[in-house]
């Protein structure tokens, strides 16, 4: 039960060049205390968690351990002062063990210089047992999964003594699954009195891990609060600054003549795994067709098969009636009108040392206006992409500056301004909203719901459930390469997560 | 995965690492590291220098002059250093020549993201065919376009050579850096074949069969004009207006013509360059035949100047 407290962080001030990115922000956590922290991208969690860790200095206030005032000129120090921080992107060496990498920097060693491999072994070991992780200290990082992988950073936190652990949005790399496990094994810690600090812009989390809840917007405090009494909406209001619509307003769905039609497609993956194993489905004009499923149920390879990007193994595609070849490029399945919200925008949805104009054109340099005789005409191009800024809000930037250096949200409006803008007959949106904060979402759904009442025919995939559940007139449920379930809107999320998981088929077998 | 970061865009964030600074820098102007590091090359140099004893400033002076900086105040006064210098910097001009041709040959690859280290083989090829027309067609064509012919051709040379790594790379994915290397000592033995006793273009002229054939390539009339400096010697020719004209291209060709949108697009990012429809393996072929290209014109400016 929170008593004492065990850090506070008082009146924090830190001026980036052209962003106050904390503006006397402060907060206290008690012992055996899970504190969130909730903001938006850019809302200034980061910082103030790279500054408690020592990774930045504050031009003003101050930082408190167990009541005494702390000056942390390095993580180690923060270290040193007991705090544990798990970074989103993990700080591990694949190629050595997990007891390996948990010693890392304080191994146990034989005369000085050899490590001493047993008994770094079983420290870990006892480590593990202690605190209830199931985990090989034998076994390489390479080979386990993103949610061990996790579980050794914190491990590595616990065996350098840290009684506060500070995890930076821990979930956005998680599967479902992997997340439950996760807040498993911060309720057992905090039953053993850490202190844990929770990062994260996802409001459900939130409220399920955390027992308090500081609100930070444009690098300032906006309130700390229980969380009993706080609900989603609230949190929204405090985050975004504004009443925020997290329930999407759509009038209902008028289907037309079919646009998209896959007949039992069959994918392999690069291993030779197959898996998409006979999916039918049709989509059809003024609908949003979701798809949802765990992750890794075959739900990336469908989209690649249908976009070109992964040739099909068999089966028919069919776009506005007429049959794709299994053979057909990315470029054939864009000329023949569709449109792709690729689920990874910094793997394929932009360039990220292009300016936003060469993204804009991504598909269209091709074509006039933009190129004549495969001469590019900058000036379409930048006058295109300054029309597209204005209506989709993309924000940080102009048509000349890279890409890269837009937040995830605007990067994402950019992607989904880019192809929407193409007026594509049928629009793939996978995972449209992946690692974007309130605001950005609540934007992109409204425009996939306006996309819809301008007869467009949308086919979701999303890993998130309400997401799924709240924009789709139809709901397929996909499980190991299948479509084990159809539904129509308004099923509830109880009754698909069992289908999700296969219980549906079990059942039918 | 994805990169899911709520850090604020890396501009606004204070360099904190040696690298960050290094970047944030290199954003005020690309100009500064290569000076820098040009700056540190000459006082590294210096100090090997002065542990052999010599004075290191004596020892730039006298590479500077060699390189024929002094011509530029020979004018002045100094008139008896007048040939010397002025042939020293032709000499400097017509190197620089060469060397932008292969340079822009290595910069096209390596914008759309491969290393061609192939150059050496391009160039011996674009030698091979360049001398063959030069010295061998010479009665099928006038002078003038005889000349044209055979800088097209040696380029075309260099081109194909280079694209046979592209290929390579586009369909069984042989790393370029492999194939070229291997490309480049089959060149060496073609030519050498080829400009051997015996070889097919061993230089015919009776008593100059040791010689290379390219000065039959000169006694055919078949030259690009000179500029400035000895005829007799080694003078600098219009070739180095081609470099730059070929420089012009480059930067023409890579940001305002479609193709080097698709070459820039692969090389930043392939997965991204596949999914907006460009074709990835026609794109390595294409930048590896272009690199070739450059690198073959370098061998034809010095074939025919």
């Amino acid at each position: 039960m929170p008593d004492a407290t065990v850090l506070e962080m008082r009146g924090i001030v830190k001026q980036f060049p052209g962003v106050l990115a904390n503006d006397d922000v402060g907060f206290d956590l008690a012992r055996g205390e899970v504190h969130a922290l909730l903001g938006e991208n850019g809302a200034g969690k980061s910082t103030l968690m790279n500054i408690l860790y020592g990774l930045y200095k504050p031009d003003a206030g101050e930082i408190l351990v167990s009541g005494e005032p702390v000056s942390f000129s390095s993580a180690r120090d923060a270290i040193d002062s007991g705090l544990g921080m798990v970074h989103q992107h993990f700080m591990l060496i694949p190629v050595m063990t997990v007891a390996e990498n948990i010693v890392l920097a304080t191994e146990p060693t034989k005369t000085g210089v050899i490590l001493d491999y047993d008994t770094a072994r079983v420290r870990v070991r006892d480590l593990a047992l202690q605190f209830g992780f199931a985990i090989d200290p034998d076994a390489k990082i390479e080979d386990i999964s993103v949610g061990q992988q996790q579980r050794v950073e914190i491990l590595k936190a616990l065996y350098r003594r840290a009684d506060i652990l500070i995890l930076d949005e821990p979930t956005a790399v998680l599967t479902p699954q992997e997340a439950t496990e996760l807040f498993g094994i911060l309720k057992g810690l905090q039953r053993e009195g850490m202190s844990i600090i929770f990062i994260s812009h996802k409001l459900n989390e939130v409220l399920e891990i955390a027992d308090r809840i500081t609100v930070l917007r444009r690098g300032r405090k906006i309130d700390t609060v229980p969380r009993e009494g706080a609900t989603e909406e609230g949190l929204a209001r405090m985050m975004v600054g504004r009443e925020v619509l997290l329930r999407v307003d759509k009038p209902p769905a008028t289907p037309g003549e079919v646009v998209l039609e896959l007949e039992d497609v069959h994918v392999r993956d690069d291993r030779g795994i197959e898996k998409v194993r006979g999916v039918s489905l049709q989509v059809r004009t003024g609908e949003i067709v979701g798809i949802a499923g765990v992750d890794g149920n075959g739900q990336t390879e469908l989209v690649e098969a249908i976009t070109g990007l992964h040739r099909r193994e068999s089966g028919r595609i069919l776009v506005e009636g007429r049959e794709m070849s299994p053979h057909a490029s990315p470029l054939a399945m864009l000329e023949s009108g569709v449109g792709h919200i690729p689920e990874d925008r910094h793997r394929y949805g932009l360039v990220l040392d292009f300016t936003l104009a060469e993204n804009a054109a991504l598909h269209d340099f091709r074509y006039p206006p933009d190129s004549r005789f495969g001469w590019l005409k900058p000036k379409v191009l930048i006058e295109r992409t300054r029309r597209l800024i204005g209506e989709f809000d993309v924000r940080g930037g102009n048509p000349q500056t890279k890409a890269r250096t837009l937040s995830g949200g605007n990067q994402q409006k950019l992607v989904v301004a880019r192809e929407v803008d193409r007026d594509p007959r049928v629009l793939i949106a996978a995972q449209p909203t992946r690692g974007l904060d309130v605001g950005a979402i609540e934007y992109l759904h409204r425009r996939l719901v306006e996309e819809r009442g301008a007869g467009r025919a949308v086919l979701l995939v999303s890993l998130e459930l309400d997401e799924v559940l709240s924009l789709s007139d139809r709901i397929l449920v996909m499980y190991e390469g299948k479509i084990v379930a159809e539904h129509a809107s308004g099923v509830t999320e109880e009754e698909i997560g069992v289908e999700m998981l296969g219980g549906q088929r079990e059942a039918a077998a | 995965m994805t990169e899911l970061n709520d850090r604020p865009p890396p501009e606004q964030g204070e360099p904190t690492t040696i690298a960050g600074k290094l970047q944030a820098r290199q954003k005020l102007g690309g100009i500064v590291p290569p000076v820098l590091t040009a700056i540190f090359a000459f006082f590294m140099g210096g100090l090997v220098i002065l542990g052999s004893g010599a004075n290191p400033f004596d020892a730039y002076k006298g590479i500077l002059e060699g390189a024929g900086i002094d011509w530029f105040w020979a004018h002045l006064g100094n008139t008896d250093i007048l040939d010397l210098s002025t042939f020293n910097l032709t000499q400097t001009l017509l190197r620089t020549t060469t060397f932008a041709f292969t340079g822009l040959a290595v910069a096209f690859a390596f914008r759309c993201g491969m290393f061609n280290i192939g150059g050496q083989g391009q160039y011996t090829m674009g030698v091979v065919v360049g001398i063959w027309v030069g010295a061998y067609w010479g009665d099928a064509l006038p002078n003038g376009l005889h000349v044209v012919v055979g800088i097209l051709l040696a380029g075309v040379a260099g081109a194909l050579w280079g694209g046979i790594a592209g290929i390579l790379k586009a369909t069984v994915g042989a790393h370029e850096v492999i194939t070229t290397i291997m490309l480049n000592w089959i060149a060496f033995w073609f030519a050498s074949y080829c400009f051997g006793q015996g070889g097919p273009l061993q230089n015919r002229t009776p008593g100059r069969e040791s010689s290379p054939s390219s000065d039959s390539v000169y006694d055919n009339g078949v030259f690009i004009p000179t500029l400035w400096g000895d005829e007799g010697l080694q003078a600098l020719h219009y070739g180095i207006f081609l470099a730059v004209a070929a420089l012009i291209a480059f930067w023409l060709v890579m940001n305002r013509t479609t193709l080097g949108y698709e070459v820039r697009a692969v090389g930043f990012n392939p997965d991204a360059a596949k999914y907006g429809g460009i074709s990835v393996k026609k794109n390595f072929f294409l930048a590896m035949a272009i690199s070739g290209l450059f690198a073959g014109l370098a061998a034809a400016v010095d074939i025919f100047g």
